[in-house]
């Protein structure tokens, strides 16, 4: 389980604070999205867990364990982190790109070996991209390229993954796709989840949890169905919503004035 | 697959086959028979008298300062390909970065005022302080992006070209002739010793590159993922911008100002076998070597003078930069 306690961020020489004391956990096995409006707090406190950015009180650890402190090397076997897609400079072939997934069990002097090489095909073919291994990374689609940085996280082997908005740059059919690849994949090898999310309908749809940010608070944490309420995205997001239910699902409906 | 293993045994022979090649070219007219008596000499001294001159321009001449140029090209290829990684921006090398004008300066130092100061420590120095102060400059909001660190490179090898200016005004004008004409970059002053000093520095500070060399792929990623992947960026970039440092200053110390090679040579190799540092790397050492050796046999042989190299690689450097830029647009100046 990875836990978040009492955790306070500031910018150095910036006045206000970003992170008040946030709080949380997210219990192993399972999908925990993250929600908040832009300027909530939801990247600092992303970047925070990855170990990017140093927080200056509270604690962040996984089973126990402080994460916060440990060299990126340690941290690495802990957690893995799925960035948003981007070009990256050179055109790596895609097994090359995933393959850089494995530095952290590859020794200083080294250069991957023959085992790195099948946890590679192995974690090309959990999301199901396979088939592209020889493509260069920067010639496949956006959505491709998403599920190839998922497939490097998977290479690096550790128990939590952190993915970074994974739908914020993919059209509506690749939202669903990546999701579902994540949910199942974190399903059969028994991962744990934490990714953050602009839209609450895709995490009333795929998350087990979902943590409500707020001016850097946690305001709600719990199952969707149940904190995904109308008054607490209204205080969330500043905006009214309808829920309509459907299926036994709930669909967050903006309310729009339409003159 | 078989393909490939051919391509990259012919660049690794490729320096060979160069400086083969260039041993026969020159003012002096040398043969292969010649070659043939002088090992046949070497290795059975009591069969035959060959021309001593002839040997003295193949042991004296040709050899160290072919086998210069190579080391140099190697050099030069390697600290292009590990800065372009490193900073993940394909067009930089360390004449942009300005790191080749700050061990310049630093020479010249030595050789006007303080002569008691090796060269190659005084290059290095400077060398130093050139690229990390264009890193620094370059840096902004935790990442170095591509325009500020080539413009900042831009601004530090213009800052150190005055400061060898000032040394060029003050100096006195028989050392003055030897200072610009080696600014030109050329290796005219070839001897054994030299390549000595040339080979046992490249090793100390190229045999980490080498060894590295993978980590380069995922450092091009970003600072951020490369570190969340498990990567120490600050201690392997420190580790890979010294060693780079140290290889450009001693090259610099012995040949000068020589651009571009740091630029060309890389992309060339990118182009025929693929991005990956793995065998980007060692392809590039390579590929450097035969480049610079085959620029040298020009320079000596174009005209009935020994023209500086460096004006040969200018003079092909700055229009393939200019192909970059037209041809890669977006991918080569990225954000």
């Amino acid at each position: 389980m990875l836990e978040i306690r009492h955790l306070h961020f500031k910018h150095p020489g910036a006045a206000p604070e970003i992170l008040r004391g946030v709080s949380f956990g997210v219990k192993t096995g399972q999908m925990t999205a993250l929600l908040g409006p832009n300027g909530s707090g939801k990247t600092t406190l992303f970047k925070c867990v990855a170990g990017l950015w140093l927080h200056q009180a509270g604690d962040i650890s996984f089973d126990g364990q402080d994460i916060s402190s440990l060299s990126p090397e340690k941290r690495a076997w802990v957690l893995a982190v799925v960035p948003q897609e981007h070009e990256p400079p050179f055109p790596y072939s895609v097994f090359d790109a995933v393959l850089m997934g494995r530095a952290s069990h590859v020794p200083l002097f080294n250069s991957p070996g023959r085992r790195d090489r099948e946890v590679v095909q192995q974690a090309l073919e959990a999301v199901g991209i396979g088939h592209l291994h020889q493509r260069p990374y920067t010639k496949i689609s956006g959505g491709e390229r998403q599920l190839v940085l998922v497939a490097r996280a998977l290479a690096q082997e550790a128990p939590l993954l952190l993915l970074d908005e994974p739908t914020s740059h993919l059209d509506f059919r690749n939202q669903i796709v990546i999701l579902r690849k994540v949910r199942d994949t974190m399903r059969k090898q028994g991962l744990t989840v934490l990714m953050t999310l602009h839209d609450p309908n895709l995490a009333m749809q795929f998350a087990d949890e979902v943590v409500m940010l707020h001016e850097g608070r946690e305001i709600a944490a719990g199952a969707p169905a149940e904190v995904l309420t109308a008054e607490n995205l209204r205080r969330m997001y500043g905006i009214d919503v309808n829920l309509i239910n459907y299926n036994g699902y709930k669909v967050i409906y903006p309310r729009v004035e339409h003159d | 697959m078989n393909h490939k293993r051919l391509t990259y045994i012919l660049i690794i022979a490729s320096p060979f086959i160069a400086g083969f090649a260039s041993l026969f070219l020159g003012a002096y007219d040398i043969s292969p028979l010649d070659i043939l008596s002088l090992c046949l000499h070497r290795l059975a001294p009591f069969l035959q008298n060959p021309d001593m001159t002839k040997q003295a321009v193949i042991m004296d001449i040709r050899l160290p300062r072919i086998i210069l140029a190579g080391l140099v090209g190697i050099a030069l290829s390697t600290t292009g390909v590990t800065l372009q990684g490193i900073f993940r921006n394909p067009l930089v090398d360390p004449f942009i970065l300005g790191i080749s004008a700050g061990a310049a300066f630093g020479c010249a130092v030595s050789v006007a005022f303080i002569p008691e100061a090796p060269i190659q420590i005084t290059a290095f120095v400077f060398g130093c302080a050139a690229v990390f102060l264009a890193y620094f400059i370059g840096r902004t909001q935790g990442e170095v992006s591509r325009l500020p660190l080539i413009l900042s490179g831009v601004i530090i090898s213009a800052f150190f070209s005055a400061l060898v200016s000032i040394v060029k005004f003050l100096v006195d004008p028989m050392k003055l002739q030897n200072i610009v004409f080696w600014l030109m970059g050329s290796f005219s002053l070839a001897n054994w010793q030299v390549v000595k000093i040339v080979a046992v520095t490249l090793t100390i500070s190229l045999v980490p590159v080498f060894l590295l060399r993978w980590r380069l792929n995922v450092i091009s990623m970003g600072e951020d993922e490369a570190k969340s992947m498990g990567i120490n960026v600050r201690r392997d970039r420190i580790i890979f911008i010294t060693a780079s440092t140290l290889a450009v200053s001693v090259a610099v110390s012995v040949s000068g100002i020589i651009g571009w090679v740091g630029l060309m040579v890389p992309h060339l190799i990118r182009m025929i076998a693929g991005p990956d540092h793995k065998s980007l790397v060692p392809l590039s050492m390579a590929g450097g070597a035969a480049f610079m050796i085959i620029a040298d046999t020009i320079a000596r042989n174009l005209t009935t003078f020994d023209l500086p190299v460096g004006i040969i690689t200018a003079i092909t450097g700055a229009p393939f930069f200019i192909y970059l830029l037209k041809r890669g647009g977006q991918e080569s100046w990225g954000r």
